[in-house]
């Protein structure tokens, strides 16, 4: 497992619909046939309404792979950083515009110590994030959390450039 | 198991087993602290701290009938490997019983020899063994056992637990397995092998994560962590049935089993109320009890061996140290006081000591043990890497551990007071190891 990891962790959603195809296009050359046929009001009409809702698609997937960044945490601690706050009031901000997002709340630990503090340890980071989010104002029923402890390392490594980045939150959404 | 035994000719009245059953019973009795004594037929080394050994002469195993060669082992290595690992022997080995090797037995201070025979025939076995009296050539002890190829090894294991009871009156280890974490293909799986690193088992191929495996009932049964659901939560594997599947759900996450025999129940880390707290339930079915409630996270629960108390650990005090209480969560209290980081205790079997691992100034477990008040502390690695996640071999003489020293996550032995330290994994990628019960 390599840096990579943690993007397609990320934008799991996208990952499965969005990167196949290339980047989100600019959306200025797509919305103009539709009004050059405006004349013609109901059959026409039809298959640009897809595309419109197609593109707001690939546009909000753009910004969830964007906003959902991973939530970094010093050596034992759950503490969210002013970073890590300042990502989160960015997630809780899109999470409120798009109510069908929905998020899962994955908290890792770095290798030291043992496997089953790291994972209540995880547990606990993923709590703190998942807390950030309701009392930023979403609902429970928009997210979920769990626990991996050491056991997904982000990056394979044993010095502390690995374990900075080992000890997370990641998450997982779904639109 | 198919393997029978048959024509047992135990000759308990002669002069040398007399000699050997009370050199041992002292040994049994006297313990570590008492000096070795020499006597003119009882002969005790002390070659490791509180590990008093009795020598024995070991004659190579003979392949009567059937190709020795189709077998990945011989019987003889087996109980030769099973008598040195256990602390108990010291043996001497030889090819043959001639005037040369009973020499070499005895200069050892042997005063009997291991010997035997075994067949192949087929997809049979047999196996003969005996200890024989080295001076006047009686058989004191002679076991056979027939059956499937399949099962010779398990024979083999068998005639050592054999001497081991008949010499020292206590059980011995070599038929326990050990339950274990592989990464196989990116996951991590469970295994199970027997004590001695062979007979490999997959107990888990669902591409996931599993992880804490924990003997229950006796070696019946193995319950561990899955992701295979989704959220952690507790699986099933019985041997006796050869069900594999969900043990119970419930919210949040389930880890950290631990078995209580006494009472048939287990202990375990749950986030059924939000935060990481121990419960306890009896085992298959019951209501979880609530054991903590300190808001803090509470983990690893090991019960002691009579089941009134269990060692976990709690960073309620800010850094996660070692703390016993009482079954129903009263009577809590630290049983470890400085240091930073210590990590998944284990009561040993004859309840006198708790091993947990430490996390030193390079950010390496090592692996202690100290008395269940807290006192004595002793530490059992200093290798490098990090030596984690210690379990007590059934009879509480030896400890099964992970080690990173190699490099790879391996499975290690060691006796009880850190001597004698055995890779016994070669695989990579091999750790949580737990040993069964006899």
């Amino acid at each position: 497992m390599n840096l990579k990891h943690w993007t397609l962790m990320g934008l799991g959603a996208l990952a499965i619909i969005g990167c196949s195809k290339p980047p989100p296009p600019a959306p200025k050359a797509e919305p103009e046939p539709p009004k050059m046929e405006r004349p013609e009001p109901p059959r026409a009409a039809e298959p640009p309404k897809v595309d419109e809702e197609a593109l707001r698609r690939q546009r909000i997937q753009a910004r969830i792979a964007e906003v959902f960044k991973p939530i970094y945490f010093a050596y034992d601690q759950s503490t969210l950083s002013a970073e890590g706050q300042s990502t989160l009031q960015e997630i809780g901000k899109l999470m409120k515009e798009v109510p069908e997002i929905t998020a899962r709340v994955e908290g890792h630990s770095d290798e030291r110590g043992s496997n089953d503090y790291n994972l209540a340890l995880g547990e606990r980071r993923a709590k703190s994030v998942n807390d950030y989010l309701a009392s930023y104002g979403i609902q429970a029923t928009r997210l979920s959390t769990i626990s991996y402890g050491e056991e997904k390392p982000a990056v394979e490594g044993h010095d502390e450039a690995s374990w900075s980045k080992n000890r997370r939150v990641e998450f997982t959404t779904t639109f | 198991m198919n393997s029978s035994t048959q024509g047992n000719s135990n000759m308990h009245n002669t002069q040398a087993f007399r000699v050997l059953r009370a050199a041992a019973a002292f040994l049994f009795l006297a313990g570590p602290s008492v000096s070795p004594i020499r006597g003119a037929d009882v002969v005790i080394t002390s070659e490791n701290k509180g590990a008093e050994t009795i020598a024995l002469g070991f004659v190579d195993f003979k392949c009567a009938k059937g190709d020795a060669n189709s077998l990945p082992f011989t019987p003889g290595a087996v109980i030769s490997w099973d008598l040195d690992f256990s602390g108990r022997f010291k043996v001497k080995s030889a090819a043959q019983f001639d005037s040369a090797s009973k020499g070499a037995f005895k200069a050892e201070g042997a005063l009997a020899y291991v010997r035997g025979e075994y067949t192949l025939d087929g997809d049979n076995f047999t196996l003969n063994c005996e200890l024989i009296d080295i001076d006047s050539q009686e058989r004191i002890l002679g076991k056979k056992y027939s059956g499937k190829k399949a099962d010779l090894r398990q024979s083999a294991h068998k005639f050592s637990d054999e001497l081991t009871y008949q010499l020292f009156g206590e059980k011995g280890i070599a038929q326990s397995r050990i339950a274990y974490v592989n990464k196989r293909g990116g996951n991590k799986e469970i295994s199970v092998m027997d004590y001695d690193g062979a007979n490999v088992t997959e107990i888990t191929k669902n591409k996931s994560i599993n992880l804490m495996p924990c003997w229950v009932d006796g070696k019946n049964k193995v319950l561990y962590t899955s992701y295979a659901g989704g959220q952690p939560q507790f699986y099933l594997k019985d041997f006796e049935s050869g069900k594999n599947g969900v043990y119970f759900m419930s919210k949040g996450m389930n880890t950290s089993p631990s078995w209580n025999k006494m009472d048939k129940e287990i202990a375990y880390a749950s986030t059924l109320d939000g935060n990481t707290e121990l419960y306890r339930r009896a085992f298959p079915d019951g209501k979880p009890q609530r054991l903590t409630f300190f808001g803090s996270i509470e983990t690893s629960p090991s019960w002691s061996p009579n089941g009134y108390e269990i060692v976990f650990i709690s960073d309620r005090g800010g850094k996660p140290m070692v703390y016993v209480m009482d079954r129903d969560g009263s009577n809590m209290r630290a049983i470890t006081h400085d240091g930073d980081y210590y990590g998944s205790p284990s009561w040993s079997p004859k309840g006198d000591r708790i091993a947990f691992t430490a996390m030193d100034e390079g950010n390496n477990m090592n692996i202690m043990t100290l008395s269940p008040d807290g006192k004595d502390p002793a530490k059992l690695t200093t290798q490098a890497g990090s030596n984690e996640n210690p379990s007590w071999s059934p009879d509480g003489r030896h400890i099964v551990f992970m080690s990173t020293r190699t490099g790879s996550p391996e499975i290690f032995m060691m006796n009880a007071d850190g001597s004698n330290q055995k890779r016994i994994s070669f695989s990579g990628g091999n750790y949580m190891p737990k040993w069964s019960d006899y």
